[in-house]
């Protein structure tokens, strides 16, 4: 590992002595710096980490991040993407946590080529182009159509519940999850779970209402799809006004401060599961990136110990990864021959092909990469996504409120 | 010189400038006073306008604001504007469930470009809104969304009507910002129409209508009247239109100057009244008469100067017509020194045998009746010399208009009147000269139209009757007398014609030998026909000229109205034409315009009209009457006769027409026309192979004289035809002009043949005859006829053709009617025969089909008697 680290500085120191003059391309990074601010930096620092290991540039490209504030608003993400498509330096958009400006564009970004790269996002469908369009999207990242049938066997297989029900928020994101996962569920209970859908802007009383139908139905095990915020009170009114339920909460509550919104005594009253990718296990097993990453990813005023330390996790773990493979992809793309005439479209379009050809593993956080993707067709739906559902994982709270590996040491990887 | 400003100017003057100063002061005052009370009216009405409008509009956009912030916070319209969902159908929808608020005309959605991304239009709008307008309120729409998201918090924004469109409405904007998360992504904007009329109430008192301006607008922070709205973006502003205070302090001044005005009028007027007739008459009357005065001296001073001077006399006299004044003027004129006339009348110093005394009369009348006159008198001088004084006497009146003397003006208009009377002499010389014949002094053609014309119109009134005279064989007198003896005659006839008719009647000459007698009204045609028959019976006597009698004769024809043929305007023409039935009736004869002759000049007349109708139509044809030769009964010729066929009548012989035809000039034409197709037939005939060896016209002196005629002829090119003229013998019996032998010359010249046509009916000459040295002789048909019977009639023949042979002249006998005629002309020598017995005269398709069937006499049996007279090379 530490030859690992230094190879990498000498490669960065010598990228940057290099006398030939770097040509400079753009990274735009799309995400909601504002209420999801605490996602979209994780993601950023995850990005930055990984190209501060090979010294921001690649081969004669210098490498720089520009940040774009959706604010989640799918209109707000479509201007950057346009910003994108007239910059002639502009190589590739990172998302952010939201999945409607990826499902909302998704057209527009295929249409105009435009390599979007998904760390965090989780609809199923944004992945999938329409049959006749060439993809340019990639993911790092839980697929929701993935996501569905593993909150189904936590519940079920791990915790045994026999009366589960779903509060899910009633956006695009939550009704796609609401037919995946009752299909999930299906032959697996004496009968469906029940349902009850809550808005975003879902106040209290709704919040009551809701958790007060939940207790009158007797669930016993609740999957929640909210964000940090809704989930937030959803969780407190569920604490207050039913009976103890345990919450197994898909990852939208991690994208704020959701453990900040709510106090330790229930999170672990209520046994709080999250969603995550299996970066904590990697840690845990000593995946020697995972210290590297960490050490990359902090300055002189704060040190990351362990991704724990790390909010919103998921972000700079899927961010790094995703950035590695990036890296990998683009020194592989500029060493063929069309790179050097081509235009930045050109450019983008060999660095897609790059990603669905990747010819050497990539070291990730996570796991190491072998070919994470492939060339794309409607009967590979999963060619574009990097992880599967082997890499996904819960964590639990600290009662500091970090995500940590769940209580007790029971593995939770399935 | 300065005009003179009279006392009544002065006194006006002052009096109304008082009146005037006194109103005006008063005005001032009260302008002065009540201004500060205006304004402060004015600022409290304005204060309370201004509040009270602003709290009608934040009613009206309470309930915008409401909605508006109602829909942004729809989660369909949130999901909307951060582009989650595709349409605002579902928002777009709930608003046409809503009962929506007054004015409410649109609702804008803003994405966070502040980029319109839906609008919804409320229904039932009754004012259209321009394009310009409708634009300009999406773009401030736009604005508004953008100031909204900006400020997170609801913004308001106003548009006036446009200029424009004054009777529209404004409009009022609300912009909502959509919120997202707490974070505006995007804006709801409602637009409201301000209902007309709004603030209308106080229009009047503020002189302008109030505005809505952004709050934070130094206009409205100057304000001197303003209120914030509730959306406190906008505050009602308002500013006084101080010309109202000006206005209103107008129309107070105006009605106090009228006030004061009316009150101090009475005690003014009676002020002028009682001023005017205590100071201003009395001093008037007393100028007046002053100025009378003086301008009655300067009068007098000039009349006395102007008098001595005059070139008129002036004579001023008392009452009982004595002199008392006379100028130097009529001294001269009268030749009495002024001290001789004085204390004397007038008339008895002036007046004279010659002196018209109707003149003095009507002088003498004026006087009396003190009334102005002027005459024109005859005067006589002291010296006794006559002389004409055109004289104005007028009666004098004093101050008090009553008479004390008369004044007489006279000049010496004795040239004068001398002229006028030579102008007049002269005038009557040359009317009378005008109007009468110089030699015969009788009245000429002129008087007699113009007394004519008069009297004709006032036909019906009596009988009209004129007599018209023609002197016969006049010219005789004058070739073989001399003009004088001519000039003595009609002197003598015209002493005849004065002495035999009344004084009321108008004997004229009218020219020539002609005279003509307007017999005076009431002349009857019997009365007239004795008048006419004393003075043919005077006429007819010898007249002794130069010791030599000259008998002459006279014609007469006589037209009356009394006869009721013609009409008064006629009677002229119908004088004549009685004139020329005389003439034709052996002359020195009375006619009268009868029945007979009415019928027969109606006749001529409409014969005349058939001929130019036929002359238009070509009716005039040439017929042929076929000569044969003596012997052997050969044709040898033809006779070109004219005849008319007549659609009515016939064909018809040139006695019905020929006579007309020469009085109407026609005859010319009418030869023309049918020579023209003679030659053309003939040619015909020619080209046909049927030669006519000889043709034959009849002409006149003066158509022999047209070269036209011999063009024509030569243009014809006939080479078996020869042409010839039939001339007749009485052509040569009057005094034959020399173009008459210059023509023959040339007829001859040119190859043609000269027959003479009726030999033996006139008395030629037969040198002169000869002289023409014709080619055929063709005896009188008259001789030929009797010529069986008659040993008179057979010498005359046999003599003809004697000296025809001695001449070597061929000759022709006509009116051949039997077998017996033609054997008799054969034997006596005639050599070429025409008549009945052969061939009437023909038409040419008769001709051509004669020509085909005749059959000459065999030789054997012709050549008993004389051989006939050669024809010359023919």
């Amino acid at each position: 590992m530490r030859f690992r680290g230094l190879k990498s500085l000498v490669i960065a120191a010598f990228l940057m002595a290099s006398p030939v003059s770097a040509e400079p391309v753009r990274l735009y990074i799309d995400a909601d710096f504002s209420h999801g601010a605490q996602a979209a930096e994780a993601i950023e620092l995850g990005v930055r980490t990984a190209l501060r290991e090979v010294g921001g540039r690649v081969g004669d490209l210098s490498l720089d991040v520009m940040l774009f504030n959706n604010r989640a608003n799918a209109k707000r993400s479509l201007q950057t993407l346009r910003t994108f498509v007239s910059d002639p330096e502009a190589l590739a958009v990172i998302g952010g946590v939201q999945s409607p400006p990826y499902l909302t564009n998704r057209k527009f970004i295929n249409e105009n080529g435009i390599l979007l790269l998904l760390p965090w996002s989780a609809a199923g469908p944004v992945t999938r182009a329409a049959e006749g369009q060439t993809n340019w999207i990639f993911r790092v990242s839980i697929d929701d159509t993935k996501s569905a049938e593993f909150l189904v066997g936590r519940v079920v297989d791990v915790h045994n519940c026999t009366r589960p029900g779903l509060l899910l928020m009633d956006t695009g994101w939550g009704r796609v999850n609401r037919i995946a996962l009752l299909k999930s569920f299906e032959g697996r209970l004496e009968e469906q779970p029940g349902v009850w859908m809550f808005s975003g802007t879902v106040g209290a009383t709704e919040a009551s209402r809701i958790a007060v139908e939940v207790r009158e139905a007797g669930i016993d095990c609740a999957i929640m799809l909210a964000n940090d915020a809704n989930g937030a009170l959803i969780v407190r009114k569920l604490f207050t006004e039913s009976a103890p339920v345990r919450v197994i909460s898909h990852w939208g509550i991690m994208a704020g401060d959701f453990p900040g919104s709510v106090a330790n005594e229930i999170r672990e009253e209520m046994q709080i599961e999250v969603l995550q990718t299996c970066g904590l296990h990697a840690e845990e097993a000593g995946r020697p990136e995972v210290k590297r990453a960490l050490d990359m990813a902090g300055d002189g005023n704060t040190v990351f110990r362990s991704l724990s330390d790390v909010p919103s996790v998921a972000g700079f773990v899927h961010g790094y990864d995703l950035t590695r493979i990036l890296v990998v992809a683009l020194g592989q793309a500029v060493l063929s021959e069309d790179w050097a005439g081509a235009d930045m479209q050109g450019r983008r379009a060999l660095l897609r092909h790059a990603l669905e050809n990747l010819q050497k593993p990539v070291e990730g956080i996570l796991k190491t990469y072998n070919r994470p993707f492939r060339r794309y067709s409607i009967s590979d739906p999963d060619a574009h996504e990097a992880l599967g559902l082997s890499d996904l994982c819960v964590a639990g709270f600290s009662r500091d409120g970090r995500l940590v590996l769940p209580d007790r040491g029971a593995s939770l990887r399935q | 010189m300065t005009p003179k400003v009279s006392i009544y100017h002065v006194f006006w003057m002052l009096l109304g400038g008082v009146f005037v100063f006194a109103v005006i002061s008063s005005a001032t005052a009260v302008w002065l006073t009540s201004r500060p009370f205006l304004v402060e009216a004015q600022r409290e009405a304005a204060d309370v306008y201004v509040e009270r409008e602003a709290t009608e509009i934040d009613q009206r956009i309470e309930p915008v604001l409401s909605l508006s912030e109602y829909i942004a916070s729809e989660p369909n319209l949130v999901s909307f504007v951060v582009g989650n969902a595709i349409t605002a159908d579902q928002t777009l929808d709930r608003l046409d469930d809503l009962a929506l608020p007054q004015g409410l005309r649109k609702v804008y959605f803003f994405d966070f470009l502040a980029e319109e991304i839906a609008g919804y239009e409320a229904p039932r709008q009754q004012a259209q809104i321009g394009p310009a307008v409708s634009r300009k309120l999406k773009d401030k729409a736009s604005e508004l969304a953008r100031r909204a998201m900006v400020s997170a918090g609801p913004r308001a924004n106003w548009i006036s009507a446009p200029e424009a469109e004054q009777q529209g409405p404004g409009h009022i904007l609300i912009a909502v910002p959509v919120m997202n998360r707490g974070l505006p992504e995007g804006a709801v904007v409602a637009i409201a129409d301000l209902i007309p009329g709004l603030g209308r109430s106080g229009e009047a008192q503020m002189g302008a209508p109030f505005r809505i301006l952004k709050t934070d607008t130094t206009a409205v922070r100057l304000a001197e009247h303003s209120a914030v709205l509730s959306v406190s973006d906008l505050s009602v502003v308002l500013k006084p239109d101080l010309s109202i205070v000006s206005r209103v302090g107008q129309e107070l001044v105006s009605s106090t100057m009228i006030a004061v005005a009316g009150a101090l009028f009475v005690p003014f007027a009676a002020f002028g009244w009682a001023g005017r007739r205590t100071i201003l008459k009395p001093h008037a009357d007393l100028e007046a008469s002053r100025n009378m005065l003086r301008e009655q001296q300067k009068e007098l001073g000039e009349l006395a100067a102007i008098a001595r001077k005059a070139e008129e006399g002036i004579l001023i006299t008392d009452l009982d017509e004595n002199i008392v004044w006379s100028n130097p003027a009529f001294s001269r004129m009268t030749g009495y020194r002024p001290e001789e006339l004085v204390g004397k009348r007038p008339g008895a110093l002036l007046q004279g045998a010659d002196t018209d005394p109707m003149e003095v009369d009507q002088i003498r009348m004026a006087l009396a009746s003190l009334e102005p006159v002027r005459v024109e008198l005859l005067n006589y001088s002291k010296l006794g010399f006559p002389y004409w004084a055109r004289i104005s006497i007028a009666p004098l009146f004093d101050e008090h208009s009553k008479p004390y003397g008369y004044m007489s003006i006279s000049s010496d208009v004795s040239e004068r009147k001398a002229q006028e009377t030579r102008l007049r002499e002269a005038r009557e010389a040359i009317e009378h000269q005008a109007l009468h014949d110089e030699l015969t002094g009788l009245a000429n053609r002129r008087r007699f139209n113009a007394v004519f014309e008069k009297r004709t119109r006032m036909a019906g009134l009596a009988d009209t009757s004129v007599i018209r005279v023609d002197l016969d064989h006049f010219k005789n007198v004058n070739d073989t007398m001399g003009h004088e003896a001519g000039d003595h005659v009609l002197c003598e006839v015209a002493k005849i014609l004065r002495e035999e008719v009344s004084t009321d009647d108008l004997p004229v000459r009218i020219g020539g030998d002609e005279f003509i007698i307007l017999l005076a009204p009431g002349v009857d045609l019997r009365q007239a026909c004795s008048v006419a028959e004393n003075i043919r019976e005077r006429i007819v006597r010898p007249i002794v000229y130069e010791g030599k009698q000259i008998l002459t004769g006279a014609s007469f024809g006589i037209a009356s109205s009394g006869c009721g043929l013609v009409d008064a305007a006629e009677l002229v023409r119908a004088a004549d034409t009685a004139l020329y039935a005389a003439k034709s009736a052996g002359r020195n004869q009375v006619a009268v315009y009868d029945a007979k002759l009415h019928h027969s000049a109606i006749e001529t007349r409409d014969t005349a009209e058939l001929i130019r109708i036929g002359l238009d139509r070509d009716e005039f044809v040439p017929f042929y009457q076929p000569q044969f030769d003596a012997q052997t009964r050969r044709i040898v010729g033809v006779e070109v006769l004219a005849r008319w066929k007549q659609p009515d009548m016939g064909t018809l012989a040139p006695s019905a027409f020929l006579d007309v035809a020469d009085q109407l000039s026609l005859l010319t034409r009418l030869d023309k026309m049918v020579t023209q197709r003679a030659l053309s037939d003939i040619k015909f005939l020619e080209d046909s192979g049927m030669p006519v060896p000889k043709v034959a016209f009849n002409v006149t002196a003066n158509r022999i004289a047209d070269p036209e005629l011999v063009q024509l002829i030569a243009s014809q090119n006939f080479r078996d035809t020869r042409v010839s003229f039939e001339i007749l013998e009485s052509v040569f019996l009057d005094d034959r002009q020399e173009y008459l032998d210059f023509a023959l010359d040339l007829i001859q010249d040119e190859g043609l043949q000269i027959e003479i046509d009726d030999f033996g009916s006139g008395h030629a000459s037969m040198i002169s005859l000869m002289q023409v040295n014709p080619d055929v002789l063709k005896i009188d048909q008259r001789l030929v006829l009797g010529a069986p019977d008659s040993d008179v009639c057979r010498d005359m023949v046999r003599s003809i053709i004697d000296i025809s042979r001695s001449l070597g002249i061929a000759v022709t006998a006509e009116g051949v009617e039997t077998e017996a005629h033609a054997d008799l002309m054969m034997e006596m020598g005639c050599s070429t025969l025409q008549g009945y017995h052969f061939a009437q005269p023909l038409s040419f398709e008769d001709l051509q089909e004669f020509m085909k069937n005749h059959q000459p006499r065999p030789v054997s049996e012709s050549g008993s008697g004389d051989s006939p007279v050669s024809a010359g090379p023919a």
